[in-house]
């Protein structure tokens, strides 16, 4: 389970040197230089191998041809829809699991009986991969997006319970003890003291209940998918496949790499303007 | 960085041995767990093809679906596939050089609704159902669409109705009032009219005359550089398909621990055994190539009957069908 460990500054990736070593040419050059070079040789290499090798098209296709079908796909909406389609399955389960994890947790937080119930719980269900409930969730709850909401919820409440329930007892005992001084109980404390103190460590939760959430909602659809429209991307992967529409495979594999970039990125954002402006940063 | 990774993948999964002039040294055969390959687990069990080519090693695989069997001919892990013909038309309309050895029984699908009240295919789809295929590929959602143009004039009329689902899963959902109707073939149809459910359109409605089930596939580089193996194969295959024809309860007897474990049902699959038209000769496979072209399913349809089966293994196949050994009728 990913703890609250962020203490990455500027958006760079860089290894930390040692004080006084020359800085290289390529350690010189900004994070988007960097990066864009390297997806430009990487796709490079991969056109280069595509055209010399002389591979089946039914095995692998170019970049090129890859592109072409993921515009395709975007401007005759199929590709669209089936993203929005996960993208709205996943966005439901993050809003209940997020509700749910930060009502178990707040209970352990005030009681001993809870804190048993979400250690217990936690320790059980937490190492259970999603799609290995998928079976049961079919059976108690139909072929249905109940069904996906379900599994989905396995994956993000356990980032979101356990990072806030350290980030809770990492807050100051002073501030605590100050905000109970001034008659803050119940939910009142929670949403002055609790919650606030420990938004680095919800901040990183989130982020790992998403890239939980994305990988499991993916893999579920595989397995299942309402049908034509209803399906999301992973139930579009899987009709590609059956229909040996390889180019459209890739397509959707972009697809899914960039959203989740984007939605990587979009966290790194939130994290910027929020515990970092306000100099709130969690230490590993 | 990703595309190296993926083509170092690809290179090494293309690696397998595709056999040579001078015969193949191995040969791996796949198959899925169905009533549908029972021929092809006797003539293994019997030891027939072995006896012909004792010089062969022949390895058996058991995959979970035809677009698997599918991606691992593409990739050359296997030289033989038991393959459906909803798979093999995909792979032939996207210009996969393979074609049919010969058939191995005929589909025998249905459409098994639980709701009594439901009598017809119109009134299923004037229900607004929830519809299972086993595979979006598969001959059974091309049969729904065929229907559909048939009875309700639209071919895509039950598009956003169906869903995917294996056939263990399919029986549960139709038991649990999940899914309204289900495509199921046997033994799946006799579990579930055990179960109460009726069918109200079969394979046969659809695809008169018959339409293959499944049959052995080859690449034709495969069957042009091992003839002989091919003929030995078909032949002793068109004998297993014969024998089990005739006698399905010895059939069962021998495969079924090895096909569906110690503890299966023997009454429901021993039903299926003798219902199943078990044959040889592919049927109407050129009508289905045209009609999915036709409805969209594929981008193209086969020129002719000689694109999709090897006649001439067809042939020997016939020959070993209708003339079944002496020792075998015994």
């Amino acid at each position: 389970m990913t703890q609250a460990t962020i203490s990455r500054r500027g958006g760079g990736h860089t290894r930390p040197r040692r004080s006084g070593a020359r800085k290289g040419f390529w350690a010189a050059l900004p994070t988007p230089a960097r990066l864009g070079i390297l997806t430009v040789v990487a796709i490079a290499a991969w056109q280069l191998y595509v055209s010399l090798s002389g591979v089946d098209a039914l095995l692998f296709v170019g970049p090129v041809d890859v592109a072409e079908h993921l515009v395709a796909g975007l401007a005759d909406g199929t590709l669209t829809q089936a993203t929005l389609t996960t993208l709205r399955i996943l966005g439901l389960s993050f809003v209940i699991g997020a509700f749910v994890a930060v009502a178990l947790t707040m209970w352990a937080m005030w009681t001993q009986f809870g804190s048993d119930v979400l250690t217990l719980l936690g320790a059980t269900l937490s190492p259970i991969p999603g799609l290995a409930i998928l079976p049961l969730a079919m059976l108690w709850f139909g072929i249905s997006t109940t069904s996906l909401v379900v599994v989905l919820l396995n994956a993000i409440v356990w980032p979101i319970a356990y990072n806030l329930r350290t980030g809770i007892e990492t807050i100051s005992p002073t501030i605590r003890a100050v905000s109970r001084n001034i008659g803050l109980r119940g939910v009142r404390e929670a949403v002055a003291v609790l919650l606030p103190g420990s938004l680095p460590y919800i901040l990183a939760g989130l982020r790992s209940a998403w890239a939980f959430g994305w990988r499991t909602i993916v893999g579920a659809e595989l397995i299942f998918g309402a049908s034509g429209q209803g399906g999301g991307i992973g139930y579009y992967l899987n009709q590609q496949r059956f229909f040996l529409e390889v180019a459209n495979l890739f397509a959707g594999l972009v697809l899914i790499a960039v959203v989740g970039v984007l939605l990587e990125w979009l966290f790194a954002v939130v994290e910027r303007v929020t515990v970092r402006r306000w100099g709130m940063q969690a230490s590993a | 960085m990703l595309g190296a990774v993926l083509a170092s993948l690809a290179l090494l999964s293309g690696c397998a041995d595709s056999g040579g002039a001078s015969g193949p040294s191995t040969v791996k055969i796949g198959y899925q767990q169905s009533v549908l390959y029972v021929p092809l687990l006797v003539m293994k069990e019997k030891g027939w093809l072995s006896e012909q080519v004792p010089e062969v090693d022949l390895q058996w695989t058991q995959l979970a679906s035809g677009a698997a069997l599918r991606d691992a001919m593409v990739t050359g892990d296997l030289q033989i596939g038991m393959i459906g013909i909803g798979a093999f038309n995909v792979g032939l309309s996207k210009g996969l050089d393979w074609k049919y050895m010969m058939s191995n029984a005929d589909l025998d699908a249905a459409v098994m609704v639980s709701d009594p009240g439901i009598k017809t295919f119109e009134d299923l789809a004037r229900s607004k159902p929830r519809i299972s295929t086993i595979a979006p590929d598969s001959p059974q959602a091309f049969m729904l669409k065929i229907a559909a143009r048939q009875y309700l004039g639209d071919p895509n009329a039950l598009d956003e109705s169906l869903v995917t689902l294996d056939a263990p899963s399919a029986v549960q959902a139709l038991q649990a009032g999940q899914i309204d109707a289900d495509t199921a073939t046997s033994p799946s149809r006799y579990l579930e009219e055990g179960a109460g459910a009726h069918a109200v359109l079969t394979s046969n409605d659809v695809f008169a005359g018959g339409l293959l089930g499944v049959g052995p596939v080859a690449r034709e580089g495969f069957k042009e550089d091992n003839q002989a193996f091919s003929e030995a194969f078909v032949r002793q295959l068109g004998r297993a398909v014969r024998w089990v024809q005739d006698n399905p309860e010895q059939a069962l007897d021998l495969v079924s621990a090895e096909l569906f474990g110690p503890n299966s049902n023997r009454d429901l699959l021993l039903k299926s055994v003798k219902n199943i038209n078990w044959t040889v000769e592919p049927k109407n496979v050129l009508d289905y190539s045209t009609k999915s072209a036709e409805l969209g399913v594929t981008d193209r349809a086969a020129s002719s009957e000689d694109d999709m089966i090897f006649a001439d293994l067809v042939e020997i196949a016939k020959n070993s069908f209708d003339s079944p050994a002496q020792e075998d009728s015994k």
